[in-house]
């Protein structure tokens, strides 16, 4: 039985300069590998600059990496022509949810994309599973018919959540989902992302640099430094007993992170 | 899907809007302009061309020497300025419009597919348009007008051509500044293919800045289409157009001023009204001016 998601060897760069004569490329990312299954959550942590983003932009394939594969259940989708079954399955929630909803058209307009694109659903039954999104994400059925600006930033990142699950996902990619929120509002985001974990058998790959909120929500963890996997396995073992002298730090400079004793 | 064009960002664009006065008192002076244009025929009192020969160079009412059967006097040939002007607000405004829409479309229409084409070929294009660019509006109209020939059509031409590259370079950094942003990259994700992802993203995200060139096209074309016409490359006389009674009249501004002042009054409220406008749309458009 393959896993459910699995990275192996992921390699990206990028150029240093558009000049043709300049040479040197910057290496985001120097092999990242790591395997999921329904259900479970893996945490990718690092400092800024560390390749996260990079990585979640390439997990859902916003960007394509210069190697490696990406399996999803056992298949490469990085070969794969028809990339529609790759958005759908695994998807995106991004960091900013403000910047990631179109300023000039209604919730209920954003909420139809996808299922304008990825169903045949009749314009009532798209209508339908939107209402039905939105009661699981907790916002009322009115809110379709209002434009971004007028929610908060924890609304709105309910809204962006909605939208990741429209389509039914295997694996959901939140690159940072609650750092921009206060901390009383990103409780309320952690809990309803743990409940629509177990509800939806979901599989997370949360990237973040909070290593408190990695501890109480992953199964896994992946430490990233300068684009390089600093260590990789369970969320008790690393923590406990961590290998590398990077992710040391990287828990003694954290303060939410309370050590296992 | 979509519901009405009144949305809420409208709204507030609206009510900063209102706030603005210039923009308030452009508003009306247009307001006025245009309805003199589209009545023009039923108030002029005579036939712009008809020449009174016995009442030439009438001064206007105002002067003592002024007769109220010609409220703004008469020319050189004894023509009715009141009526000279009001048909020149027709045919200019009439101009103006074909002329910005034509090039509108056109300029929209190449730079958005240049959002289609590939990197290299885009930039080539895009050097082209900065080439165009690089003249003034004026200069190159001229150029324009001396290789095609002058005539009221070839101006028009010359104008459109012209003001193209604007429409094109606008349209074409607008839709690259929006598809580096989230939103479309969001809905790339959710599937939408390139061309969706212009007519139903990009396109409501571009919209204000286009307005905003258009309308300040509107006074460029207006102005480049007088120019050509006082220096006898676009409208020909008796044709009443603002730019051709500015230059007839030249010869006579010493002893009968009204001939010139009234056309170039006539020029110079119609852009400024537009300029106005222009401007208070454009604050009123652009969030981060929003106060």
């Amino acid at each position: 039985m393959p896993n459910l998601f699995a990275a192996k060897d992921i390699r990206k760069s990028y150029k240093v300069s558009n000049n043709p004569l300049k040479k040197g490329a910057l290496e985001v990312l120097q092999g990242v590998s790591f395997s999921l299954n329904e259900g479970q959550t893996l945490a990718v942590v690092g400092e800024s600059g560390s390749g996260k983003s990079t990585l979640a932009r390439i997990l859902v394939g916003a960007d394509n990496p210069d190697s490696g594969e990406l399996l999803f259940e056992g298949r490469n989708i990085l070969k794969k022509k028809n990339k529609f079954e790759w958005y759908k399955n695994i998807r995106m929630i991004f960091q900013d949810a403000s910047a990631s909803l179109n300023p000039r058209t209604t919730i209920r307009q954003s909420l139809e994309e996808p299922l304008h694109n990825g169903t045949n659903y009749t314009s009532s039954q798209r209508r339908e599973r939107i209402l039905e999104v939105l009661e699981m994400v907790g916002l009322r059925p009115e809110y379709a018919e209002r434009y971004p600006h007028t929610f908060s930033g924890g609304q709105r990142q309910r809204i962006a959540i909605a939208r990741a699950l429209l389509l039914r996902p295997k694996v959901i990619v939140a690159d940072e989902p609650v750092s921009a929120l206060d901390v009383s509002v990103q409780a309320q985001i952690i809990n309803l992302l743990l409940d629509l974990q177990d509800q939806l058998d979901l599989a997370y790959v949360f990237i973040s640099h909070d290593l408190g909120l990695v501890q109480h929500f992953s199964n896994k963890v992946l430490v990233l430094n300068d684009g390089k996997q600093e260590e990789y396995g369970r969320v008790t073992d690393i923590f406990s007993q961590p290998k590398s002298q990077y992710t040391l730090e990287l828990l003694n400079a954290s303060a939410g992170y309370k050590k296992p004793t | 899907m979509r519901k009405s064009l009144v949305t809420a960002n409208q709204k507030a664009a609206w009510v900063i809007y209102k706030q603005n006065k210039g923009a308030l008192i452009g508003s009306v002076i247009l307001a006025l302009i245009l309805l003199m244009a589209l009545t023009g025929p039923w108030l002029a009192p005579y036939d712009p061309a008809h020449q009174f020969s016995n009442k030439v160079l009438v001064p206007p009412i105002w002067n003592s020497a002024g007769d109220f059967d010609y409220f703004f006097g008469t020319d050189d040939l004894g023509r009715d300025l009141l009526s000279r002007l009001l048909y020149g607000a027709r045919l200019s405004l009439q101009l103006t419009l074909t002329v910005v829409v034509t090039a509108a479309i056109t300029g929209i229409i190449i730079g958005a597919a240049s959002a289609f084409l590939n990197p290299t070929l885009r930039s080539l294009l895009m050097r082209i348009m900065d080439l165009l660019l690089s003249f003034p509006s004026l200069l190159l109209a001229i150029a324009i007008v001396a290789i095609i020939g002058p005539g009221l059509p070839n101006a028009i031409y010359a104008v459109i051509i012209v003001l193209i590259p604007q429409f094109v370079r606008i349209t074409q950094s607008a839709i690259s500044d929006e598809l580096n942003k989230d939103y479309v990259m969001a809905a790339k994700l959710d599937g939408a293919k390139r061309f969706r992802l212009l007519t139903h993203h990009v396109w409501p995200n571009i919209v204000p800045a286009l307005i905003v060139q258009l309308t300040f096209s509107f006074s460029t074309a207006l102005l480049d289409i007088a120019a050509l016409g006082f220096l006898g490359l676009g409208a020909q006389p008796p044709m009443a157009e603002w730019g051709t009674m500015l230059s007839e009249s030249r010869a006579f501004i010493q002893f009968a001023p009204w001939t010139m002042t009234l056309p170039g009054v006539a020029i110079f409220l119609t852009v400024l009204s537009i300029n106005l406008v222009g401007d208070g749309i454009r604050d009123a458009l652009d969030p981060r001016l929003n106060r």
